[in-house]
């Protein structure tokens, strides 16, 4: 096959390479359970998205920790927990739909506010068989007995809501409203939809259907949001729309808290940061390329650092922006831990709340920003998801 | 909807169960190439598949499909490569038996390329895709494709001699 000095022919090297190819035994892997775990790869991501959104509005305002308890059901599904409490588990409703998928929040709050005001969505489990639409509502913090929140939308026939967010100063609300299997079944997109807080005057202000994870920049005077994985920004209105020009596709985004940067989860294969100057229109690699994957980035409250997960040791990491410093803020070690997700940090600086995967279920988790011993919150055979202060 | 004499445009899901069938085992094997794992391989090659329902959206011509899906399985397994060099990658065993016989393992003599040469390799030749086509996936010029190849196979050829004279 080969000639001393004059290469390799073309052909013989095509035939042998793909002879050579073809003997290797690749597993048959049919379309149908394959697309199960690409829909769990898909939500993992969306996931994320939704926590970095959390982490941004709860930077400004925060009281007590919300915690996802999947074992609770429609307006029940939220419960706020102070930091320390053990074990937040729910203790009455039985859930709504006998099937539900371990592992997939089935509310999702996404903004703990001064007096524990909560945005959700609610009722509806996205992917469950029965169901077809999300509603979200909002209301006080006290969702044991769950009587203040109101629905502030409610979805049409075969639509979903979701990832809403609400504005600095608590007036508004923006969410994502598309087709439920869209919003179920992929990616969380549709399109954008802009109301006042308690859900009057609804305005849909996006059209291309492939919207999704709005978030409100510090000041309220701007949303970025992504469409298909390109950066897009808009007025608080929903006017001046236009795309920021970065050139890699993006995940998830966070604002900084002076509202000058974001910080993004970007390429497709291996996930990695970039922090974007809003002003000068150019970002930068937070993170280098390489064989890890960096997910999920919050920002500390002061702007400083930014905390986020690796893969590979798949514990969080914490650095300051010119990466000078990186310290290992958890240790995951397998069997019992797997993967550290989700990071929050807390207002006040001194915590970070994140997912901790024990043996396979789903655990809100603290630890001092500055490094210690990890606690967990809560415990059980239920899933517990998004985390936010 | 409407008369019965539209075109039906397959769903999303639709049309990438297609793409499923038709490219996985093929795309698996091109990164067994790149990585000489198949488990690496598989994992790179799902992502890939995630990545394309996610971005879906953004992509306007359905023959881009198969040229987003080298690109993304590319970009993914240069990763994972250093990953294997590093030492790190316990998981999967590597399909490639270097040093193993005299026998020529073109895979273990590719595996000892730079990842670019590698990677410009398996898709003219493994993929079968014409320079142009290489050159857009991999966002380089036409001519830095030729001469990559080019070079790549002189160099696969004297790893080539080389195995054989070491295992003499």
């Amino acid at each position: 096959m080969s000639a001393k000095g004059t290469g390799l022919s073309e052909e013989d090297f095509a035939r042998t390479l793909q002879a050579r190819l073809n003997e290797v035994d690749v597993p048959v892997r049919p379309w149908a359970p394959a697309r199960q775990d690409l829909r769990r790869r898909l939500r993992r991501r969306r996931t994320r998205s939704a926590v970095t959104a959390a982490a941004v509005t709860a930077a400004a305002v925060a009281a007590a920790l919300a915690l996802v308890l999947p074992g609770q059901a429609g307006r029940h599904g939220a419960a706020v927990l102070p930091p320390g409490a053990g074990g937040g588990h729910s203790n009455s409703s039985a859930p709504l739909l006998g099937k539900v998928s371990p592992g997939t929040p089935r509310v999702t709050p996404v903004m703990a506010g001064q007096s524990g005001f909560l945005v959700f969505v609610t009722g509806r489990h996205l992917l469950g068989p029965l169901l077809s639409s999300t509603d979200i509502g909002g209301g006080s913090s006290d969702w044991s007995t769950s009587r203040n929140d109101a629905v502030l939308a409610a979805s049409a026939k075969g639509d979903a809501l979701w990832s809403p967010a609400v504005n600095p100063r608590r007036t508004m609300v923006v969410y994502v409203q598309g087709s439920a299997a869209q919003i179920g079944e992929f990616s969380g997109e549709g399109n954008l939809v802009i109301s006042a807080i308690n859900g009057s005057k609804p305005r849909v202000v996006t059209s291309a259907g492939t919207d999704t994870d709005p978030q409100w920049s510090p000041n309220g005077k701007q949303i970025a949001f992504l469409r298909s994985g390109v950066i897009w920004l808009m007025s608080a209105s929903g006017s001046h729309q236009h795309p920021l020009g970065f050139g890699p596709a993006a995940h998830t985004l966070a604002w900084s808290p002076d509202g000058r940067e974001l910080a993004v989860g970007s390429g497709d294969s291996p996930e990695r940061i970039a922090i974007i100057n809003l002003a000068h229109r150019s970002f930068w690699w937070f993170t280098p390329a390489g064989r890890t994957e960096q997910y999920g980035p919050a920002w500390s409250p002061n702007g400083k650092e930014l905390v986020y997960g690796q893969t590979g040791p798949n514990s969080l990491f914490v650095s300051n922006l010119n990466r000078t410093h990186v310290r290992r803020l958890t240790t995951c070690r397998p069997p019992r831990c797997t993967q550290d997700v989700e990071p929050v940090w807390s207002p006040d600086g001194t915590q970070v709340a994140f997912v901790r995967s024990v043996y396979g279920v789903q655990q809100i988790a603290v630890v001092p920003a500055g490094g210690g011993k990890v606690r967990l919150l809560t415990a059980g055979p239920d899933q517990h998801n998004l985390p936010s202060w | 909807m409407g008369s019965g004499y539209e075109v039906q445009v397959p769903s999303r899901d639709e049309a990438i169960a297609l793409l499923w069938h038709q490219h996985y085992s093929g795309l698996v094997r091109l990164a067994v190439g790149l990585t000489g794992d198949v488990g690496a391989a598989e994992e790179i090659v799902q992502d890939a598949f995630a990545a394309l329902i996610r971005r879906w959206g953004s992509i306007r011509d359905p023959s881009a499909t198969h040229a987003y899906l080298l690109r993304v399985v590319i970009n993914g397994a240069r990763g994972r490569w250093r990953r294997r060099w590093r030492g790190q990658d316990s998981a999967h065993e590597s399909v490639i038996e270097v040093d193993v016989d005299a026998r020529l393992d073109v895979l273990a003599a590719m595996a000892r390329l730079p990842y670019g040469k590698r990677a410009c390799l398996l898709l003219r030749f493994y993929a079968d895709l014409s320079q142009a086509q290489v050159a857009e996936i991999l966002g380089v010029s036409v001519g830095t494709v030729k001469s990559q190849t080019a070079k790549g196979l002189r160099e696969l050829a004297a790893v080539l001699d080389d195995s054989r004279i070491e295992t003499r």
